[in-house]
Order: structure tokens, then sequence, then C-alpha cells
């Protein structure tokens, strides 16, 4: 019977295929007496090579697709597949007690295991999971059960999982994986990051799907919605055919429109429409959808999944490389956004009630300006190879900024002492995602060379709704009118002070808002590559003159629907490019 | 066959997590001596990331090192070389 699941949609697009139940499941370790200690020291050996190859394999890959940062989780499992203490303590097992190696193996790395959990402190119990995953290789080879692997799927099939660990999602057949849905996880997990770059739409954060999805099942995946229909009935497969078709047959139309629109008004004012990246991988799609450049590159990116904070030289090529991608246009280089949902074991040092509202972003930065030195210092070497520009997120007043910008000033000059190159006159804006920033946009163009509103945190902020709590996810309402004032004083603020007012967030990717947000004074558009083509579509069609009059309206409606009944009326010419645009907008999608 | 014992003390802000503890095991591997620390009666290989992790020496633990083998010196100064830089760490 049909079943619709709500969870994340952290990649668009619709995909329709059978379940592939990927369950990497737990097996049993037997227990046997053995004589020759010898030869089962042997088959460890052996498997602990095999194993080695395989880290050394996924090593490489990782590297090549996604970066060295990422690839570095697989050096330390390396490093932890010949652990001596692990090894020594097996082995003296091994020669007292005379069991079997899988064994003794398991229980050892169980002992650590359980060692570690009592540490109170996070950032000293974070390689036990590494551990039990090397282990679990190791064993695998020694009993020669197989893992299952999604590099060899024989046909295209939707893959659902409890969780990905990072070594299945590299490994992952990406020609015939049309979709994820997947338990765990949410917009920052490696698996998340990793499908947005592949352009496969994937749902997280289902709970527990994978329990009730049987294999092969008919499954239709709603990355835009973040919706995972099980075992869709005839109308719902077939309404849901249509829309994929649609969807794809609009992608491919608004690409080609792409060349002969570049996302000029209809009267010909040319607006700035930018990538948001996060991956490498994805200065390539920004570059074949057309974008202006990126408005958005977010550096957290360079401080997940890893053990280590990044290197200056480390971060510097990520940064030169995005630039010298991207010339003429501009990278936009946001300083890290860590704390809040991001959360990063090894930076991370007290659990806060309240993380959204902690330390987080320029908050941290300043608090650690060892890491955010660092962190400036690659961004302003960056500056000579390209068309950079440097902006701070979650600034709340003109004081934050003035810090920020002192340790810039600082950083510039121990470059200048070191006698290494940089640009002086980098543009450097400030994000406008809380509320108090907003009240003072005058007084902060002063200090700005540009204001980039990011949407997603200034409607959390404002609205005062958690939008990953799906009790209130649904007054998370970006067309608020309170979200829209906001949005208004800040393009005001910068239009007086005569400099750009850029938007980042979600809101930018939705055509349904495009015609409003120009009409408010917005300047730039920043959004995943994906929505690149519909919203330069949606551009195209707009009248400037009618948008600002429209904007008026809307700034003196009372209520959310109010001002979307509004946004559908003037919509009306645009086309629908999926079966409930509203429905998604109003969910802020 | 040499056997030398002293004290370090842990000085970086994170004391010895993932990323020092990796560290000290790459560079313990280059010497042939055995190098053990002793933490609150907890003794491990410091060749090995998992013992050093189990011992969660916060900033500010007093630990007991004995390098044991025919470079115990050489490898006792690198340990206290690098406790003392404190992992490049601040």
């Amino acid at each position: 019977m049909e079943k619709t699941l709500r969870g994340i949609g952290v990649s668009p697009g619709i995909a329709i295929g059978p379940a592939l139940v990927f369950d990497v499941g737990r097996f049993e370790v037997p227990e046997y007496r053995i004589t020759d200690t010898k030869a089962e020291w042997a088959r460890l050996a052996r498997a602990m090579s095999a194993a080695r190859v395989e880290l050394e394999e996924l090593h490489r890959r990782t590297s090549k697709e996604l970066g060295e940062v990422h690839a570095g989780i697989f050096n330390a499992h390396l490093m932890l597949l010949d652990d001596v203490m692990v090894l020594d303590q097996v082995k003296e097992q091994l020669e007292s007690e005379k069991l079997n190696i899988e064994c003794l193996l398991a229980r050892v790395t169980r002992q650590f295991q359980q060692q570690m959990e009592q540490i109170d402190e996070a950032r000293f119990r974070e390689r036990a999971a590494d551990l039990v995953d090397v282990t679990d290789r190791v064993l695998r080879h020694l009993l020669k059960t197989e893992h299952p692997d999604l590099g060899q799927v024989r046909t295209a099939c939707v893959v659902v999982a409890h969780d990905l660990s990072p070594s299945d999602t590299v490994s992952m057949d990406k020609e015939n994986t049309v979709a994820l849905a997947v338990d765990s996880g949410n917009v920052t997990s490696h698996t998340a990051i990793l499908a947005r770059a592949l352009e496969i739409p994937a749902v997280m954060g289902l709970l527990n799907a994978s329990n009730h999805v049987q294999p092969d099942t008919m499954m239709i995946v709603d990355g835009t919605l973040g919706i995972v229909i099980v075992d869709p009935s005839r109308e719902t497969l077939a309404r849901y055919e249509a829309a994929k078709q649609a969807y794809s047959e609009e992608q491919v139309r608004l690409r080609h429109a792409l060349e002969t629109t570049p996302g000029k008004t209809r009267h010909g004012v040319p607006i700035e429409t930018q990538a948001n990246i996060e991956l490498p991988i994805e200065l390539a799609h920004s570059r074949r959808a057309g974008a202006h450049g990126v408005g958005l590159y977010r550096t957290e990116y360079l401080f997940l999944n890893r053990g280590t904070v990044p290197t200056e030289d480390e971060q510097f090529e990520a940064y030169a490389d995005a630039a010298r991608a991207l010339v003429p246009f501009p990278v936009t280089l946001r300083t890290m956004d860590i704390g809040g949902d991001k959360f990063v074991a090894h930076l991370q040092i007290f659990k806060e009630d309240n993380p959204q509202l902690g330390l987080r972003a320029v908050r941290f930065c300043l608090e650690r300006p060892d890491i955010f030195k660092t962190q400036l210092r690659a961004m302003l070497r960056a500056t000579v190879h390209g068309n950079v520009q440097i902006m701070f997120p979650m600034i709340s007043g003109v004081q934050q900024m003035r810090e920020v910008k002192a340790v810039l000033a600082e950083v510039m000059d121990e470059l200048r002492e070191a006698g290494i190159p940089f640009d002086a006159k980098v543009p450097v804006g400030s994000m406008i995602e809380v509320p108090s920033a907003v009240m003072l946009t005058d007084l902060l163009a002063k200090e700005c060379d540009f204001f980039s509103i990011g949407t997603n945190d200034l409607i959390q902020y404002s609205l005062a709704v958690d939008r990953v709590n799906e009790r209130i996810a649904h007054l998370y309402e970006p067309a608020h009118p309170a979200v829209l004032r906001m949005i208004d004083m800040t393009a005001r603020a910068a239009k007086k002070a005569g400099i750009p007012c850029k938007l980042c967030g979600e809101m930018a990717g939705d055509p349904l808002y495009t015609e409003l947000l120009l009409g408010l004074g917005v300047t730039s558009l920043s959004m995943s590559a994906v929505s690149l083509p519909v919203v330069r579509a949606e551009i195209s069609r707009i009248h400037m003159g009618k948008a600002r009059k429209m904007a008026r309206k809307a700034v003196n409606l009372a209520t959310a629907s109010d001002v979307l009944q509004l946004l559908d009326k003037h919509a009306g010419e645009r086309r629908s490019i999926h079966p409930s645009a509203r429905d998604g907008a109003s969910h802020g999608l | 066959m040499a056997e030398i014992t002293e004290d370090v003390l842990v000085v970086n802000k994170l004391g010895i997590h993932a990323r020092p503890a990796a560290a000290l095991v790459q560079k313990m591997l280059v010497f042939q001596s055995d190098v053990f620390i002793t933490f609150e009666g907890n003794r491990v290989n410091a060749k090995s990331i998992m013992g050093l992790l189990t011992l969660a020496a916060i900033r500010g633990s007093h630990l007991t090192v004995t390098c044991t083998g025919d470079d115990a010196e050489e490898a006792m100064a690198a340990v206290k070389e690098l406790f003392a830089s404190g992992f490049g760490e601040d």
C-alpha cells in the first residue's frame, strides 16, 4: 500500500525506481579453539593487507573526486589499521587463549571502544567509531562476508539505507544510483554534500524508512520537497512520472534557453545570478550552468568530516583553485560558519543547550583567533589568483564587524611584513542574517563593501522558528511579511550607501520569489547550481517596474498567505515546473 | 640497552586528542625503542593512537614517559620536544 514518508530534501529533483535496501547488517563472529597460532596470525596479516589495499584505493578515489580534505579520514583509518596496541593485545590473547583470530580482534576492539565511550570529552571519543569501521573491514575479509557494494549496481535503483558511511558513499555507482533515501543525516552530512555535487535527488532524516522498505519495492524520491513515496499507487506513479518528465524537459529547455537569456530582465537589465558551492566538483557545475561566479563558498566543508583543522596551505589551495576556475567572475568566500547545526567534533569543545544561538560563525572565530587568522591568511593569499571577495557570517552589529575587520587588517599587516602578495582592496562584506544587523544596516553599510542576505538564518531568527523541529516547521515562512520588511530595509540601506545587496539563501533559488526579491531591490541572487536555469528563465520574464510595484504591495500585506496569493497572481504566466510548487514554497524550499 | 624515564606536561589547550596522538605515533614509529606512557595508573604504548586516546590526557596532565632501546635518548628528546611545542597547537 502506498505510504508517504517525510524527511529533509537535501538534493533536488525527482527520481523513480526500485529500492535497493542497503543493509550493512551485523555479522556473527564465531569463537573456536585453534592449535596453530602462527597460521592464525598469518590469516590476520592477509586480511589486513587486503583492507589496506581497499583503504588506499578509497583514499585515492576520494582525493580525486572530492579533494584531499575529504580523503583525510581514510588516512586516519590506515593508521588505526596498524595500531600497535590493538595488535599487541590480539597477539597476546592469541598465545594465551588459542582462540580464532576474528573472535580476539572483535573482543579487543570492543574493549577499546568501551574504554573510549566512558571518556567525557567528545574529542577523545571521536576515533572509536573509526576503529570499529576499520575492524569490521578486516573482519569481513577474515570471515569472507561480503560488504554489500554500492559500486556495482546492476540496474537503476533508489538506494535506501539507515546510514551511509563515507566509504559507502564514495564507492557508490554514480550511473545507476538514481536517488538516495537515508534514515539518518541532514543537509550537512557527507552523503548530502555528495548527492548535491552529483545532482542525484536525495532525502535524508527519514528516521526509520529502511525498516519499512522491502527490496525492489517501487519508490518515488522527491528531493525538492523532501518526500519519499513507498509502493505508490498507479495514479501517484503516473502523476510523478509526468512530473519527472516535465522536470527534466524543463531542465533541458532551461539549459538551452540559458545560452540566449544570460540573466537579463525583459527589458535587458542584467541581474547577477551566482552559485552556492561546497565542493571542488561543484565549480564545474556552476560554470556549466552559466553562473556569474560563486556568491557563497561555504568554507566549513573544509573543516568537516576530518580529525584536524586544515592547514593554511590546504585552505589556500582550495580557495585559489576556486578563484582561478571562475575568473573573471568572483568567488565570495565566507569565513567558516562552524557551530550551530554544523558540529565539528575536533573544534566543538562545549555542548551547548542552544547551539543556534551559541558560539558559532564569527563568534567562534573571534574566540579562536588562531584558526580564524589562518583562514583569513589563506583567503588573502588567494586574492592574487582571481576575483576574490570575503564575507563574514552571523554579524550581529557594528562593533562585531569592526572587530573582524581589525583581525583582517592585522593579518594583512603580517602578510605585508612577510612580503607575501595579496590584494589589499579585496571587497569585504557582511552577511545579513541576524535581525539586529538588519536594524543597523544603515550604519553597517559604512563598514561594508557589500551585503549578502542569508535568508535561511534570517527567517529562523526573525520568526524564532527552528525549521528542523517538525512540529513547528510550518511556521517557517519565507513569505512572512516581517521577513519581506527585513529584506526591504536591508536593500534600501544598501542602495543609499551605494553598495550591492546580494541574497544567498534558499529563497534565491525559488522562482516563486524572484520577482519579489528583485522588486525589493536585491541586486544579485546566489543559489544552488541546479536552480540557476529556472531562476534565470524567470528573470527573463520580469519587468522591473512591475516588480517594484508588486514588492511595495507585498510589504504592506498582513499575512504570509496574502503574500503567496499575490505572488501566485503575478506568476500567472510562469509555467509551473513542479506539481506542488506552492507547497514547496510554503515549506521554505 | 638504555632505559630512560622522564615526566612531561601536556601544555596544549585541547590535550592529547586525535591529532596530537597521530602526530606522536608518527614520530615514535621512526624509533626502534619501546616508548610507553603512564598516566593515572594507565600504561599505554606511545606508538598506538588508540592507547594514547584512552589516556584522555587534558591540558595540565603530568605523564610519565619511559623509553627502552638503543635510541632511547633520541626518542625521549623527540617526545619532550613534541609535548613542549604543544603539538603545534596553542
